[in-house]
């Protein structure tokens, strides 16, 4: 294996593991915005949309002070496990959810958003439960959402760097991410191994969008 | 199926429903009312589909609705067509047809499961099973979206406005089918409409809604002619009388009708022989006499009583007429009413300009 194979295995595994996490949490969330009445729905998308404009360092920072294992959140995992959330892959994960988490739900809430009450009625009338008229329906016709929130959610985590420094530190094997790897090279003024990483980060980014925007287009449900 | 009771009550912050009417077993009940009356809401209080609607519906021996129990809308037996079709975009028309009949509650219809190829024969969609719904006129779409409710054997149907969408082509493309399915039918129709075209071509019973209120609740012939359903004024009265084709003159391309309370009517066009019609006849295309006219040109002339004197407004006024149990209405200038000295139960000579067949 070339030198920095361990690096882009485990920033595919973090990315991997997050957008999975992700659709799986944010897709119930998603729909609860699209669909709820409530007053306080602003507030709610507002702490959600927060990692897009906050600096990864302020996040990170808090994620450090809640993970550590003398945090609320990192002292319990640490009763439960036995090991510290912060330095750890698990703690990357953690902090990869909330740092992508409005990459996904974005989206997702934006399908939900468009496929509207009106064919769920429809459903519902021609005899589907709620959950039934939500995967037989609003998901097929949500499909988009779905694509776009994987694809910017993966896409967004391979990127992360500033919140990984603060809680992860640069632990080969275990958070020391292709984003990392790259710093770390050209710190040591290692030219040679940071182009060959950053290229191949630059054409999967390539990649992942042109993918993203072709499907995007195949997926397109006429009406 | 036992008829079944509707008692509807529904408060929003700035509307309220209140309507009671009875569904009946068979043929169409017509919700009628202007924009913004309440009928499209009525009806989605029928299908389960609005929230905190009180009252109570009783539909065949089963409670849908009263102080305890507010069936969702899938555990209603309805069929429901949407006034844009809502057909799901991302299947086939096949698979749409069949959303409904995967979702079937064993037990919970009639066995006489449905005929589907009379059925599509009947609605005329059997070469639309491939495409796609963006692949559809209008007219096309209303169509599947009815065969997509009735499939799933609905213990009614319910149909909000599905003309309005369409433009008049289509409209009198559809309203045929519409007639077929009145005929063929066993289930109750529940159909919404601001039209009152449509309503008398199709309607055998009628609510008429009114910000919200059902001011009357009857059968289509009663609506028409009594003021309590405010339809039997000067501006736009009409009657619906019911009979069968009893003679043809193909020489004059002129039928004969007889309404079951032995008036005869002669119509324009040949119908068969025998033929259930019903005749649409606008009180503006009726006038009085009162001996019988010679050398009229007027076909129709037939003999009655004026048995109310309806409404007056700006120089006319709207009498009812009473021919052997028909009730027509008639729209004359008051002058004439003055010079003709017509009084309550006087023996009069309607002659009816007019009159427009539907078959059903």
């Amino acid at each position: 294996m070339f030198p920095g194979f361990d690096a882009l295995l485990l920033t595919a595994k973090l990315a991997g593991l997050t957008t999975l996490i992700l659709l799986v949490i944010g897709t119930p969330i998603a729909w609860w915005l699209a669909t709820t009445k409530t007053k306080t729905k602003p507030i709610i998308e507002a702490v959600i949309a927060l990692p897009i404009v906050l600096p990864p360092t302020v996040l990170g920072f808090y994620l450090l002070v809640f993970l550590s294992p003398q945090g609320a959140v990192g002292s319990w995992w640490f009763e439960l496990t036995g090991q510290a959330l912060t330095f750890s892959f698990s703690g990357l994960v953690i902090a990869s959810v909330i740092y992508s988490f409005p990459f996904v739900v974005q989206p997702l809430q934006n399908a939900f958003e468009s496929v509207g009450h009106d064919m769920m009625e429809a459903a519902y009338t021609l005899g589907a439960k709620p959950l039934d008229a939500f995967f037989s329906v609003a998901v097929p016709l949500a499909k988009r959402g779905f694509l776009t929130g994987g694809v910017l959610g993966f896409a967004h985590t391979l990127g992360e760097f500033g919140v990984v420094l603060m809680i992860g530190g640069n632990i080969p094997g275990e958070t020391r991410v292709v984003s990392i790897a790259i710093y770390d090279h050209v710190e040591m003024l290692e030219y040679g191994q940071a182009h060959v990483l950053s290229g191949i980060l630059l054409a999967f980014a390539f990649i992942a969008m042109l993918l993203m925007y072709v499907l995007n287009h195949r997926l397109k449900v006429r009406t | 199926m036992n008829s079944s009771s509707c008692f509807i009550q529904l408060q929003r912050a700035d509307f309220r429903i209140d309507a009671e009417f009875t569904i009946p077993t068979k043929g169409v009940l017509g919700i009628f009312g202007h924009s913004g009356s309440g009928k499209t809401t009525l009806l989605r209080c029928l299908a389960g589909l609005e929230k905190n609607v009180q009252g109570r519906i009783e539909v065949d021996g089963e409670i849908w609705l009263d102080e305890n129990k507010n069936l969702s809308s899938q555990k209603r037996n309805i069929g429901y067509v949407f006034q844009e079709g809502r057909l799901f975009p991302h299947l086939t028309v096949a698979k749409n047809l069949q959303y409904g009949v995967n979702r079937i509650i064993a037990g919970d219809t009639e066995d006489n499961s449905v005929d589907r190829v009379h059925l599509f024969e009947l609605l005329n969609i059997q070469h639309l099973l491939d495409r796609y719904p963006h692949q559809l006129s209008g007219g096309e779409k209303q169509r599947v979206a009815i065969g997509r409710a009735l499939l799933k054997q609905p213990q009614m149907l319910l149909l909000d406005e599905p003309l309005a969408s369409l433009d008049d082509k289509r409209k009198q493309e559809i309203l045929p089918y519409l007639e077929r399915l009145h005929e063929e039918l066993s289930i109750p129709i529940i159909y919404v409409s601001h039209n009152m075209d449509e309503m008398l071509r199709l309607c055998d019973y009628i609510v008429v809604m009114q910000q919200g209120n059902s001011i009357f609740s009857g059968n289509i012939h009663d609506a028409l002619i009594s003021p309590e359903s405010s339809l039997a004024t000067v501006d736009n009265a009409v009657v619906v009388l019911e009979g069968n084709v009893s003679k043809q003159e193909k020489d004059f391309d002129i039928s004969t009708v007889h309404t079951v309370n032995g008036n005869q009517f002669q119509v324009p066009g040949l119908t068969a022989i025998g033929k259930h019609v019903r005749l649409v006849i606008f009180a503006s295309d009726v006038s009085v006499t009162t001996s019988r006219a010679v050398g009229s040109s007027i076909l129709n002339i037939i003999e009655g009583r004026v048995s109310a004197v309806l409404d007056k407004k700006r120089g006319r006024v709207l009498l009812q007429i009473n021919c052997k149990q028909d009730i027509l209405l008639s729209l004359i200038s008051i002058k004439s009413f003055q010079l003709l000295q017509l009084s309550l139960n006087e023996k009069v000579y309607i002659q009816v300009k007019a009159v427009v067949t539907h078959g059903n």
